[in-house]
């Protein structure tokens, strides 16, 4: 469906772009995007796949705030609909901001990658943020968690940036849109120490998560 | 250069006050994290209203709220966010003749403007009102950063001694951006701010960092003040803010 | 919009009518249009917004896409022949 004039309107700093192309944008009015998680970076990067037009954002999981941010998101863009719960849902994107770097999000990225749908994760821990989109043969979230010297307690203490919700939503546009996918490396965003580089994890030896990542199952 | 001591510029969160120059694409990232950080005082300055066209990425901002000023839009937004401090707004452009008052109001500046001639008279101002600021430009999918403090690290004006020459830069219609790039930008902007006010020494002070969100990469580079620098060096030819030094933008 | 027959031939032309928009929807209209076009064909825009007459073409150069030729009209519109690259 061609975009409507006020769609030109609202998305016209992005369609100026040379790859970002009309059918682009078509392409994010059309796409269903799972978030699972909570806090502030989260809410961002919600808001920011719904002001760049994601058509559909479902959040995963009960949260008190989560009315303000459906609010908050249709307020921003009507063209967006974002629901509460995910369960039974068919996405092109999941998007994993719970503080869970065990075999809770290894089920999830096992899950995502068996099921062919782009997998991003973050970590926040001690004003620090890990991002990364998971593909086959990547080691486990807890092994990349160990790369960047934080341990799964870490993740109790996450500190107060938000870059990572911006960042992650970001690396979805971009995706979602046709532009590719930015990288398949671990990101380091560490706000605390003006840290912000590449992260070389690999999977520790006889990680049982790593081998389940690995088996797809 | 003598090593000098953040903890100069520190101010206990409670009663720091903090400048958003900018209610935009930076702005908005910048806003949302200070809402939670507790500071006192958040002043925002942005002459513009909001428009259709700026939600794709200033995402504080509601489609009811078309037409409204972004510093009154932005105000409700932290109001709604149950920010607990004061709100200052400054519905006005900045210029040669307020921007030195506004500025010294405050204990920490973010530079969330979207001209180069807005950029480089905030940073003259900074400079020459001693407050410390922390600059961010974004363009399509790249964007960079860098954290100044005055007379003490490299200035803007250090890296580039004036604003590129009018055509050299793309116009208004070509400036396309990620809005979620200017959000990384913005959001880094605003922890870089809380650094600043905690005293903190891991600021992006003496080195910029580059952030391409199509590869979603970031690169690090060390830079230093520039001792011909015309408004931090050793003999600065910018002593005041003087019209001549802000030659006026094609988008203006 | 409108098609017609170019005067030189067989290559098929679109019109693009956009008197009475400004910068940069007019750019952007037009890009969003011979994004729908094929390879050779011709887009001739006209607009009534002075800098538009200017951005429009340069825009369009960064992007990669041929200017055919600009023409400030009589009637105090500008026309904008595009080529899709």
């Amino acid at each position: 469906m061609p975009l409507r004039d006020d769609q030109i309107r609202r998305y016209a700093r992005q369609l100026v772009m040379r790859d970002f192309t009309g059918a682009a944008q078509e392409c994010l009015l059309k796409s269903r995007v799972l978030v699972y998680g909570e806090g502030p970076p989260m809410d961002l990067c919600v808001l920011y796949l719904a002001a760049a037009g994601v058509g559909d954002i479902h959040l995963s999981g009960v949260r008190p705030s989560v009315l303000d941010l459906i609010w908050r998101a249709a307020a921003l863009n009507p063209d967006c609909r974002v629901h509460e719960g995910g369960r039974g849902l068919r996405p092109d994107y999941v998007i994993d901001f719970a503080q869970d770097a065990g075999p809770g999000a290894a089920r999830r990225a096992a899950g995502a990658l068996r099921a062919g749908l782009p997998y991003l994760k973050v970590l926040r821990a001690a004003g620090a943020a890990i991002m990364k989109r998971w593909r086959e043969g990547d080691p486990c979230p807890g092994c990349v968690l160990n790369a960047a010297g934080l341990k799964q307690t870490d993740l109790l203490n996450p500190g107060e940036t938000s870059v990572s919700g911006p960042a992650a939503a970001a690396f979805a546009t971009l995706e979602l849109a046709g532009l590719g996918v930015p990288t398949h490396n671990a990101l380091l965003m560490d706000a605390d120490k003006g840290a912000y580089r590449e992260l070389a994890a690999t999977p520790l030896p006889e990680c049982i998560m790593c081998a389940e990542l690995a088996d797809g199952r | 250069m003598a090593a000098f001591d953040p903890k100069e510029f520190a101010v206990p969160r409670e009663r720091a006050r903090v400048l958003v120059a900018g209610a935009g694409g930076l702005g908005s990232p910048a806003l949302a994290a200070l809402a939670s950080s507790g500071v006192g005082v958040i002043g925002v300055a942005d002459s513009d209203v909001v428009d259709l066209s700026n939600l794709h990425r200033q995402v504080i901002h509601v489609t009811a709220g078309v037409g409204l000023p972004k510093t009154a839009s932005a105000e409700e937004f932290l109001k709604r966010s149950g920010f607990g401090g004061a709100v200052l707004t400054f519905q006005t452009r900045l210029d040669t003749g307020n921007i030195m008052e506004v500025v010294s109001e405050f204990d920490v500046v973010v530079d969330a403007c979207d001209t180069f001639r807005s950029k480089f008279m905030l940073n003259d101002a900074c400079v020459l009102a001693g407050r410390p600021f922390v600059h961010a430009g974004v363009l399509q999918f790249e964007g960079q950063i860098m954290t100044i403090y005055p007379e003490r690290t490299a200035c803007l004006r250090c890296l580039f001694e004036s604003p590129p020459p009018p055509g050299s830069v793309p116009t208004c219609q070509e400036a396309g951006v990620l809005g979620a790039a200017a959000g990384v930008l913005g959001a880094i902007q605003a922890a870089e701010a809380l650094k600043v006010l905690d005293g903190k020494k891991t600021t992006l002070s003496d080195r910029v960092v580059a952030f391409d969100a199509r590869h979603m990469s970031f690169r690090t580079v060390p830079v230093s003040r520039d001792p011909g620098c015309p408004v931090c060096g050793t003999k600065p030819r910018i002593d005041s803010m003087e019209d001549a030094n802000y030659p006026p933008e094609a988008c203006d | 919009m409108a098609n017609e027959r170019s005067a030189s031939g067989s290559t098929s032309r679109k019109l693009l009518d956009l008197r009475g928009e400004v910068c940069p929807y007019t750019f952007v209209k037009s890009k969003l249009t011979l994004e729908q076009m094929a390879p050779g064909e011709e887009l001739v825009v006209t607009v009534d917004y002075e800098p538009s007459s200017r951005n429009i073409p340069k825009s369009m150069r960064i992007i990669g896409e041929e200017v055919v030729s600009v023409a400030a009209k009589d009637d105090g519109t500008w026309e904008i022949v595009l080529r899709k690259a």
